[in-house]
């Protein structure tokens, strides 16, 4: 069974300021136990907004969202319990202490260790008596951190969460992501620009922009698709360059994004090698302001 | 046990804003020491107590923006009851400045203190009491309700929001009770059907709170 079942999820925000309003429109995807799904687009294409309607932050205009095989609507109570969530910003009441914070995870998340999450604040050095408005950005973070891998859930949800760290703590969470889903019980699912992250641990990619799903699918399958390749002008025919992706010409030559299911073979002369996923998107967006 | 760990949030939220429930009625005191105009003066302390628990009253729905809603909004309990338990905080900040404003008062009336009527001849205290606390809750789940629907609103819309009905009811029920003819239809209301209006705001108050706990559901973000 999938771990997260997301379904035909729309929402429409009202137009504001005669721009019109945004529209999520009928994002699915599943993501089975056991796996990392890096939910990647640009700034606004509705990363966030899916993520707060798996949240239930946000009320959705129509669609399924089940974790575990359980919606929110069935068992709001369970729903909840099984999502951990990491966000960019904290969203903890900027007047509370840790202290305050560890009362309230021990109240209310009957799975919560209070042993292990003194271990994780102890580890990252985070200061018991005083507010959270006086924390780092970093820190913040990290009390989400402790927050959510202090008890048991089923999916990690993070948006944006690795932003702002240094890289010796970036490494340190990729690594506990890592074993979180390594018992094949628990899944992860990843907003992030920083596609670092996602190139070292995703199993899953998904791609939106302006509110729809580009593309879902297993990473290394992604990477075996396309070629990136480069070459000289004149290896630019009319049949192979109606076959690039993200057709990107200079004075010295070009670069695009070959489909490897293509039948035309690229020229002798031109370069290829493997694209990473980032690349992969940035030639697939470029295309996509080619064809508006 | 559920409502009583969401309050326990709430009374941390308030935090050190609950010294004004007892700060106030000092004040009110020192007020009804200082300038003691016969038993008018103390129906005006004991309202000034209730503008105070007002005022703390609201803290619950006001303490909170978009983003530092997020983690108090995850935690899994069921959806809206952490409006009607900001309901229930609200009715317990009332009842803990009133009470305290007219346990004060009574108490230095024991100890001998000199000091004018509870209230002015020909009218009945317990009666006037029971209004001015059902007032109370009915300009707090007035205000509890404006908050649930603008609460995602700019600061200074939010800021007039809370503040301005403790403002009415403390201004306007002072200018009320001072200027009262002895023969209106509102002092036969305020001197003789206390209990009624009580009930009749409680029920209102309970009320705003399932309405304000569908609004909250309806509106999401």
């Amino acid at each position: 069974m999938d771990l997260l079942s997301v379904e035909k999820l729309s929402k429409q925000y009202r137009k504001k300021n005669k721009q019109n309003g945004f529209a999520l429109r009928d994002i699915s995807f599943q993501i089975p136990a056991g796996y990392i799904c890096g939910y990647v687009g640009r700034n606004g294409a509705g990363k966030t907004t899916t993520l707060n309607a798996i949240m239930h932050l946000i009320r959705m205009d129509s669609g399924k969202i089940r974790i575990n095989g359980v919606s929110f609507e069935e068992d709001p109570v369970r729903y909840r319990q099984q999502i951990g969530y990491v966000g960019d910003s904290s969203y903890f009441p900027k007047n509370f202490t840790l202290k305050d914070i560890r009362e309230i995870l021990a109240d209310f998340y009957p799975s919560f260790e209070p042993d292990q999450f003194d271990s994780l604040v102890s580890r990252w050095e985070l200061p018991g008596s005083q507010k959270i408005k006086n924390y780092s950005r970093g820190m913040k973070v990290k009390l989400m951190f402790a927050s959510v891998l202090s008890r048991s859930t089923r999916i990690l949800i993070l948006d944006e969460a690795t932003n702002g760290l240094d890289p010796m703590m970036r490494n340190e969470l990729l690594s506990m992501l890592q074993e979180y889903v390594e018992d094949g019980s628990r899944s992860i699912l990843f907003s992030t620009h920083n596609m670092e992250d996602l190139q070292g641990i995703a199993d899953y990619i998904f791609f939106i922009e302006e509110g729809r799903k580009v593309f879902f699918e297993p990473k290394d399958e992604l990477l075996e698709e396309y070629l990136l390749i480069k070459g000289g002008s004149d290896d630019l025919t009319p049949d192979f360059s109606g076959q690039l992706i993200g057709l990107q010409k200079n004075e010295f030559g070009f670069s695009a994004l070959y489909p490897v299911s293509e039948t035309v073979i690229p020229p002798a002369g031109v370069l290829s090698e493997k694209p990473t996923v980032d690349e992969i998107i940035m030639y697939m967006l470029r295309q996509m302001r080619k064809t508006v | 046990m559920t409502l009583l760990k969401l309050l326990k949030i709430d009374i941390k939220k308030a935090g050190w804003n609950l010294i004004l429930l007892v700060t106030i009625p000092l004040i009110g005191l020192a007020i009804l020491l200082d300038k003691d105009q016969g038993g008018i003066t103390n129906i005006l302390v004991t309202m000034y107590c209730l503008f105070g628990g007002i005022v703390v009253a609201v803290i619950p729905f006001a303490a909170e923006n978009a983003e530092e809603a997020g983690f108090l909004e995850m935690l899994p309990v069921k959806p809206g009851l952490s409006v009607i338990v900001h309901f229930i905080f609200s009715a317990l900040c009332i009842f803990i400045s009133g009470g305290l404003g007219i346990l004060v008062r009574l108490a230095v009336t024991a100890a001998g203190t000199s000091l004018s009527p509870l209230c002015p001849e020909g009218m009945n205290l317990l009666s006037i009491y029971f209004t001015a606390f059902g007032a109370a809750l009915l300009f707090t789940a007035i205000d509890c309700f404006l908050l649930t629907i603008f609460r995602y609103n700019t600061l200074q819309i939010l800021q007039i929001i809370r503040i301005l009905p403790a403002f009415i009811f403390f201004f306007g029920g002072s200018a009320l009770v001072q200027n009262m003819e002895t023969t209106s239809v509102a002092f036969r209301l305020l001197n003789e059907s206390g209990i009624l209006v009580f009930i009749i705001c409680a029920a209102a108050y309970a009320a705003l709170a399932a309405i304000s706990r569908v609004i909250a559901l309806r509106l999401g973000r």
